[in-house]
This record gives C-alpha cells, structure tokens and sequence, in this order.
C-alpha cells in the first residue's frame, strides 16, 4: 500500500464525546452492569481502553469513553499486592490515579484501585484521576487499612 | 457489595471540555497563578494530571483538564540536569513533548520544560505537545543554550 491519502479515514462523527457499542465478550466484565467502570481486553495488559457502562444489552453494551468525564465510582485503597493478597493500604487524595484493576481479591462490584499493578503483578490500566465530587467534596480518603470508598473519578476514556 | 447500577454515577455534565475545581493545597504550586500551568499532586511521581489554570478563588481554582486544549505557555528549554543544575538545552520543535518541571532552578513563573527529569532526576508528568500557534509560527525555537520562550502546547489534561 503507497502512503496516500485515505477517502474513507473518519468513523466517529466530530465531537468529543464519545458513546460506542462494545462486545461484552471483549471486556474484563463479560457480564457488565450499567453505571459501573468499564475495561476491553487488550493485547497488551495496562493497556486496556476504559469507559463507564451506560448500556447493557444482550451481547454488547454502551460504554462511554469520553476524556475527562467524571462519575462516581467505588475505589479499594490498595496500593499494592504480595503473594496474590492485597498487601498495603493508603489514603486517597485529591489527584491520585485510580485504575481498573482485574484482581479477584477486589469486593464484588468494585473494579477500581489505587495500585499500578494486580494481585498477579501485571500491569493495572490507568482508568483516571480522583477529583472533587463537589466543592465541598472532603479529601483524604480512607488510611492504610483496607477500605472501599465512593470517589468522583475523572476518566481517562480514549485519550490514553 | 453486590453488582448493582448504580444511580447517582454521573458527576460532571456531558462534554469533552472539562473545567473543574482543584484543592490549592493539592496543587504542585499552593498559590496558583491564572493563565499558568497547573498540575494537581499525586502518589506517584510523573503521573500528575495537569492543565491550566483559569480562576483562582481562596482555597480552591478552577482548571481547565480538556484534552487536547491548546494554550499558550513559556516553556524551558532544558533537556538534563546534573546535580541540581541545567546540564543541556536544546531547540524545541513543532511536536516536542513538554513536561510540568517543578525544579526550582526555573526561572520565576516558568513551569513547563523539554526535560522528562527533574532537578532531583524525579519523572516530570507530561504537560502536551509543542505545536503551531497559527500557519505562520515557526519551529525550531531556542537553541543549544538555556531559553524560555512563548508557544503553543496542546495540552493532555485528562488524556494522560
């Protein structure tokens, strides 16, 4: 193929935000559930693309992967994992980056933690940056014992 | 917990453009500037969300974290430091990553430089990209010895 311009490069419409249908077989959750994060599986692990659930249906669901959103989401205090158990806790702050985190020591529902890396030592996916709900949103978060906190977490979405 | 839909997941209103509150104290630089670049502490050195500041109000300021914004900013042309100091500089060209440098050999009121390092060899979290201002900005810009100067950086805000 000669380097050429192509008549057929744009798929998505203009516009930054960003609801695309996605094969439920493809993600880490095979059986999503609306409002909770989202991760595709990837070639690569910390890599994979995430969004948060919008739509669940048969055998693909909506997920929206726009950069920057910001929804509240439940995130475990883990920073890291040793011998397959979550090993150290830590507060989270305003800033921190939250990941999508695939371990199964993670409490049932909660797919996002504060470590880089999961339970088997590959790589988390950066899901994004814990932020302020509210003007009046309260940081830090938890200590260094375990603890599952709700946070406004502002998504990453495609813009990896 | 059990895996429920959530219902009050969504934090911010639809729409890539993202401007949102920041705890000063949080902030890598406490006593924040308008118009200046910012970048909100984090666990984990290199991984700070940055963007640029657009109000600044007592405790709290609003940034605006919209990927692929583009601002103009002042940007170091340092490439290394050795011992504390600027080793080498460089020219800056169209594309160049630039980094939020919170070295405190930067000159007053610069915060943004080509150097992935700083001072302390401490991972500089990605700022954006060098790019034109208009059709008739010029790249190269600045040289082998230390400069500053003005230019265009699209911004990565939430994309990191």
């Amino acid at each position: 193929m000669t380097e050429a311009i192509r008549q057929d490069y744009e798929v998505s419409s203009e516009g930054a935000v960003r609801h695309w249908s996605v094969t439920n077989a493809r993600m880490e959750d095979a059986t999503p559930t609306a409002s909770l994060p989202a991760a595709m599986l990837s070639i690569l692990p910390g890599t994979q693309l995430c969004g948060t659930l919008l739509v669940v249906m048969a055998t693909q669901s909506i997920v929206d992967f726009t950069c920057s959103m910001v929804y509240n989401h439940e995130v475990i205090n883990t920073l890291t994992y040793n011998g397959g158990v979550a090993n150290t806790w830590g507060a989270i702050n305003e800033g921190d980056p939250i990941y999508y985190d695939r371990s199964a020591t993670m409490p049932a529902g909660v797919n996002l933690s504060t470590s880089p890396a999961d339970q088997a030592a590959g790589a988390n996916a950066l899901f994004g940056y814990a932020v302020l709900a509210t003007p009046t949103d309260v940081y830090p978060k938890g200590g260094i014992t375990t603890s599952t906190h709700d946070v406004a977490v502002m998504q990453r979405g495609a813009g990896a | 917990m059990t895996e429920a839909i959530r219902q009050d997941y969504e934090v911010s209103s639809v729409g890539a453009v993202r401007h949102w509150l920041v705890t000063d104290s949080r902030m890598e630089d406490i006593t924040p500037t308008v118009t200046q670049p910012a970048a909100v502490t984090s666990l984990l050195l290199g991984t700070q969300i940055c963007g640029t500041i657009l109000s600044v109000t007592g405790t709290q300021s609003i940034v605006d974290f919209t990927s692929s914004m583009v601002y103009y900013q002042e940007v170091r042309n340092v490439l290394t430091y050795a011992v504390g100091a600027e080793a080498t500089w460089g020219v800056i060209n169209e594309g160049d990553p630039i980094y939020y440098d919170g070295s405190g050999t930067m000159p007053a009121g610069v915060k943004l430089s080509t150097s992935p390092l700083d001072a302390a060899d401490v991972a500089n979290p990605l700022f954006g990209f060098a790019v034109l201002h208009n059709p008739t900005d010029t790249f190269p810009k600045g040289g082998a010895a230390a400069s500053t100067t003005e230019m265009a950086v699209m911004q990565r805000g939430a994309g990191a």
